[in-house]
């Protein structure tokens, strides 16, 4: 069987951790195209994605998953478009000290509609140790109001352990939506 | 005279009266001579009763044999009280409803539990049920209340605010007393004074989300059955999935969470689908109704099994992303389940 | 008004302003001009039709992040210009260096014009703009 390459797509709000997230399961340091944010007044972070994050994963029989960082804010939606054709998967993160949480949710699960609607998409909401609203069932409504079900879990993706939770997750979310696997399904190129 | 702890039940009262009564108890408890409770056992001081109720017959063949409780008839104008009975007017005013409880106060004897003493007669009592522990503080915090609750399975000790969902701790739960908590026998529910609360606090008591103890009480409680809640045959779903974030998991538990939010499954069914013993089902049910995640459904004999399309015996060749995942897995490190 | 340390003031965006215009009307074959912030907002445009100088600013932010990705990758040092030979038209972006914040020139114009002779224009654009702002 020839290589085949899949892609993985982390997404949502700007300082929710998509660099991060990817740096934590990455074997190579991440390419980032960070740069000097300024519009302080917006968001009080030092520097913002402008393209794309990358990392990568060599997998046996030489495949690759291959890690995309999607720039956070809507001005820079047209990379979340180029970056979001054929993912196999894409996790939304969620950054729950924002103004308005569900917005921001809002705003990714139309950007990747057609991925979230495959069953292909998990929410990771961080910061909820010291911001609990919304709440899990506040953003479980807000999925379900768009006839959408995706897996959400509290997350601190700082933690190795949680962006493995929050893969496991959404592979098992795959697996149990999409049983048979076919060639012309998203997800693998050869 | 010493203030004395009195316990307060219903029998045959429609849902809107008896959920009238429990937040009146918490009203007036200021109010009245002595500290009233609201009890789910038949074994209170004293019991609400409607007359025409073929339950109240049972409370009155038990007050017969042990004493207790102290039946009150609960009437409409115009509607015969049982012989023998303080009447209690309905619609219930608070104020009948305080000068009630202090007549009570003065003729119950015997059966008086001091207020100042350090007690752990349980408030609520369970006889055949397993699940005391899980199913105790999954209704405790049902209600609500306001007021901090002390709780003692088992010698094991710690206090719960229902209305906020928290759990108070001086220090964290020992591991190891776990399921020694969930197998309790008895479960001692106390609310603190206010002088208590602030000592409680004082001594540097944190409050955090009771939500991961509930799950542990099902996680970890008896798996040899379901909680007394869950029909045995019936098919079960979830609403959402579980909070795996925060809560102790295996890698099938997300197994069984990916299926029950498609689909319902009855225990068997879970079991065959997720290759695990049907111990390991129940007790993940347990834990997911104990959170107010299970969704009941009637048993359908004749609906296949939803998950025909992923047993474990489906060749790898057809399904491909079991491979991919599992080398992802294996690459990544994940552990195994 | 007085600019803000952070944010670019009036002052300088109407310099830029100026300069782009001055860039069109002394090169024609130049049918469009851009400066925009590094993280993609733009701050002074000359644009034709129904070109959106928000969009723009956000697209060539990210083209220059992408090529310093890949100059830092080749090991050939930080990225200067970028040149997109199109069906019809020519776009250039280009940094323009500053001492406190990095801004972006962006240049579109005809195919038929040469390259090198557009490269010039902007670099004296850009040249012209380093100058004013950093003495402002």
């Amino acid at each position: 069987m020839s290589p085949r390459e899949y892609k993985l797509i982390f997404t949502g709000s700007m300082g929710a951790g998509k660099t991060t997230a990817i740096a934590a399961i990455s074997e190579i340091p991440p390419i980032s195209t960070d740069v000097e944010n300024t519009d302080k007044l917006s968001h009080a972070k030092a520097t913002t994605t402008t393209a794309m994050d990358y990392g990568e994963v060599t997998l046996p029989e030489g495949h690759k998953l291959r890690l995309y960082g999607t720039p956070g804010q809507v001005r820079f939606d047209f990379m979340w478009k180029i970056l979001g054709k054929n993912a196999l998967g894409v996790v939304i993160l969620i950054d729950n000290s924002r103004p308005d949480p569900l917005a921001d949710l809002r705003e990714y699960l139309a950007a990747f509609r057609s991925t979230v609607a495959a069953s292909r998409a998990v929410i990771g909401i961080g910061r909820m140790d010291t911001h609990n609203l919304p709440s899990i069932d506040a953003f479980w409504s807000a999925t379900t109001e768009l006839g959408l079900t995706v897996p959400i879990i509290s997350i601190d993706v700082r933690r190795r352990d949680h962006v493995l939770l929050l893969l496991d997750v959404l592979f098992h979310q795959i697996e149990t939506a999409n049983p048979i696997f076919e060639d012309s399904e998203s997800g693998a190129t050869t | 005279m010493r203030q004395c702890r009195r316990t307060l039940t219903v029998v045959g009262l429609p849902v809107q009266k008896e959920l009238l009564v429990r937040s009146l108890l918490t009203v007036v408890n200021t109010r009245t001579r002595d500290l009233w409770y609201f009890s789910d056992s038949i074994d209170s001081d004293v019991a609400l009763c409607d007359p025409c109720s073929a339950l109240t017959l049972v409370a009155q063949k038990h007050a017969q044999r042990t004493g207790f409780p102290q039946c009150v008839s609960v009437v409409r104008e115009g509607v015969m009280a049982l012989p023998e009975t303080p009447v209690l007017s309905a619609p219930i005013y608070a104020s009948n409803f305080i000068a009630l409880l202090d007549a009570l106060s003065s003729t119950l004897s015997a059966r008086t539990t001091s207020v100042d003493a350090a007690t752990s007669a349980p408030l609520i009592t369970f006889s055949e049920d397993k699940f005391r522990v899980g199913v105790a503080l999954h209704d405790l915090v049902g209600r609500a209340s306001r007021d901090v609750q002390r709780i003692d399975a088992n010698g094991v000790i710690f206090h719960v605010i229902p209305a906020a969902r928290a759990l108070l701790l001086r220090q964290p739960l020992d591991e190891d007393a776990l399921p020694h908590l969930f197998r309790a026998r008895d479960v001692s529910i106390t609310p603190l004074t206010e002088g208590q609360t602030q000592d409680l606090f004082g001594d540097g008591a944190k409050p955090q989300s009771i939500d991961w103890l509930l799950w542990r009480a099902g996680l970890d409680g008896p798996h040899d059955r379901l909680l007394p809640t869950l029909p045995a045959g019936a098919t079960f779903a979830l609403r959402r999935w579980p909070d795996f974030g925060r809560l102790k998991h295996q890698t099938f538990h997300l197994r069984m969470a990916a299926l029950l939010t498609r689909a319902a499954h009855s225990i068997d069914q879970l079991s065959a689908a997720v290759a695990q013993p049907v111990d390991e089902c129940r007790a993940f049910v347990n834990a997911c109704a104990l959170s107010d995640l299970v969704e009941v459904h009637q048993k359908d004999s004749a609906q296949e099994p939803s998950s025909k399309y992923f047993h474990q015996t489906v060749a790898p060749s057809t399904n491909r992303y079991a491979g991919i995942f599992r080398s992802i897995r294996h690459v990544l490190g994940f552990t195994q389940s | 008004m007085n600019a803000s340390v952070d944010t670019l003031g009036r002052t300088e965006s109407a310099i830029c302003q100026k300069q782009i215009d001055v860039l069109m009307l002394v090169h024609p074959e130049i049918n469009g001009a851009l400066v925009s912030t590094i993280d993609g907002f733009d701050v002074a445009a000359a644009l034709r039709g129904n070109l959106s100088a928000a969009k723009l600013s956000a697209m060539t932010s990210a083209l220059l992040a992408l090529g310093g990705a890949v100059t830092s990758e080749s090991g050939v040092g930080e990225c200067r210009d970028i040149v997109i030979e199109a069906s019809t038209g020519r776009v250039l972006l280009m940094d323009i260096p500053h001492t406190t914040r990095k801004l972006l020139l962006t240049v579109l114009c005809e195919s038929a014009v040469t390259l090198g002779q557009v490269l010039w224009a902007a670099r004296r654009c850009r040249q012209e703009l380093s100058r004013r702002l950093d003495t402002k």
